[in-house]
């Protein structure tokens, strides 16, 4: 293998990119003290490769994902399909407003009470929730305790009002769900943003070494083949004087 | 029950293998880790090779799509990013030809100085920014010079990290075709770089 990589490509990028064998890179690396062709050579190349980390792509809002569903999503209908026995939709980052998850959850609940005939009763300090079509054998579900605020007017255990309490409810749940989706969903972007921005940066101060370190490295070159210039001069003239003395001391004899 | 919890409160780091194997058994939760893993690089591949964000996006969202589908044909022979990366430069060829037309990278798209200060260093001033920027546009418009295998080379390689043997699998050609395509490439870009910067440079 020749060490004069200013014309051997292949070892050209395997010294650039460090591949290959170590042992060869090492020669060039001791060829390259010695040889200003190829020294001027792989010092261009890395130039041209620190320019080119310069170019970086958008921080687009990405956040694909594939979800489990059953139901049909407008836009979607391209995306889905079943494998695994499982039906599943892919998701685009545009599908997933936290706005339409909240409608789509409200939506499923009101028309699962309004399907399932709900009484809503309130009384001794726990709201209860019964259906209509099994008001012997299911068990009210007592949610005393329970955070959700029902405004005061609704607070009748007339099956007439239930209407009304199901729409408080759902606002009141609409609501919770804004807040929590949105935040959640905020919070996942944002460590999806900080996590791209932080790579990017470590990828950035890296080349920002290598470019520093190849700069000292010309700058070293460039003193040594000064110094080994002042050498070859100061050698010439000692040579010179190293003559003129032999010539000298000849005439002298 | 003690695994569970742990489970839930430790974060697990499954490996791109363990989480392919899960998602062949229908876990869509470890496909979407996957996801979130590599949608970055594959867009950033994309959109360097295309040129416009939009476009990029689709790639990008259409390459997880038939990764999702296709994952049962997945033999784990490659590397799961590698096999990714090749279905995204299949889409990015097929977007070409279909299209008809080569790549946009004159003017890249929302790279500027605005969002460069998003990642700002804590030492760039405003002027280290535009520079910047300055010089992204710069590359762009150098890389539309060169030939397409020898940018998607370049693009692997600078960019991805990918080895010289990788790019040539994933291409499917010699090794020594890839190093050539690198280093014409390379060779021009050092040429135009030089022509365009140098003035600037030296001022």
């Amino acid at each position: 293998m020749t060490m004069h990589i200013a014309d051997n490509h292949d070892a050209l990028l395997d010294y650039l990119y460090e591949e290959g064998d170590p042992a060869d890179r090492l020669k060039i690396a001791k060829h390259l003290q010695e040889c200003a062709e190829c020294s001027v050579a792989v010092l261009e190349f890395q130039n041209v490769r620190g320019m080119l980390s310069g170019w970086t792509p958008p921080l687009a809002d990405l956040g694909f994902r594939i979800v489990q569903d059953d139901t049909e999503s407008p836009g979607a209908t391209e995306n889905q399909g079943a494998r695994g026995g499982r039906s599943w939709r892919w998701v685009p980052a545009s599908y997933q407003k936290p706005w339409l998850q909240v409608a789509a959850a409200v939506l499923l609940f009101v028309s699962g009470m309004a399907v399932s005939q709900l009484q809503v009763d309130y009384g001794g300090g726990a709201l209860t929730l019964r259906t209509r079509s099994a008001p012997t054998a299911t068990a009210p579900v007592s949610m005393r305790n329970a955070s959700i605020a029902l405004p005061a007017a609704t607070m009748n255990s007339t099956g007439t009002n239930a209407q009304v309490d199901l729409d408080a409810l759902a606002r009141e749940l609409r609501a919770r769900l804004e807040t929590q989706n949105a935040s959640t969903v905020d919070t996942e972007r944002l460590l999806q943003r900080v996590r791209a921005m932080i790579d990017q940066s470590e990828q950035r101060q890296q080349r920002e070494l290598a470019l520093r370190l190849s700069q000292v490295s010309r700058e070293v070159d460039t003193q040594h083949q000064a110094d080994l210039l002042r050498i070859q001069q100061d050698v010439g003239q000692q040579q010179e004087a190293l003559e003129y003395l032999v010539r000298t001391s000849g005439g002298v004899k | 029950m003690i695994m569970t919890v742990m489970a839930a409160v430790m974060p697990v780091t499954w490996t791109d293998e363990e989480l392919v194997a899960r998602s062949k058994t229908g876990d869509t939760e470890s496909f979407n880790q996957l996801v979130k893993r590599w949608e970055r690089p594959i867009f950033a591949l994309a959109y360097r090779t295309l040129g416009r964000e939009e476009d990029a996006r689709d790639v990008t969202q259409e390459t997880f799509l038939r990764a999702f589908r296709g994952l049962g044909g997945f033999k784990g022979d490659a590397k799961f990013s590698s096999w990714l990366y090749r279905i995204a430069l299949n889409l990015c060829r097929d977007w070409m030809r279909k299209e008809r037309r080569t790549p946009v990278l004159a003017v890249p798209e929302g790279v500027e100085v605005e969002q460069l200060a998003s990642e700002q260093g804590p030492t760039e001033t405003v002027e280290d920014l535009a520079a910047r920027a300055e010089l992204g546009r710069e590359v762009a418009k150098a890389m539309e010079l060169l030939p397409a295998e020898q940018r998607q080379a370049i693009i692997l390689k600078e960019y991805h990290g990918l080895t010289f043997q990788e790019i040539a699998e994933l291409m499917r050609c010699p090794l020594s075709t890839v190093k050539t395509r690198v280093y014409q490439g390379l060779s021009t870009l050092r040429k135009q770089l030089g022509e365009q910067l140098a003035p600037r440079h030296e001022s």
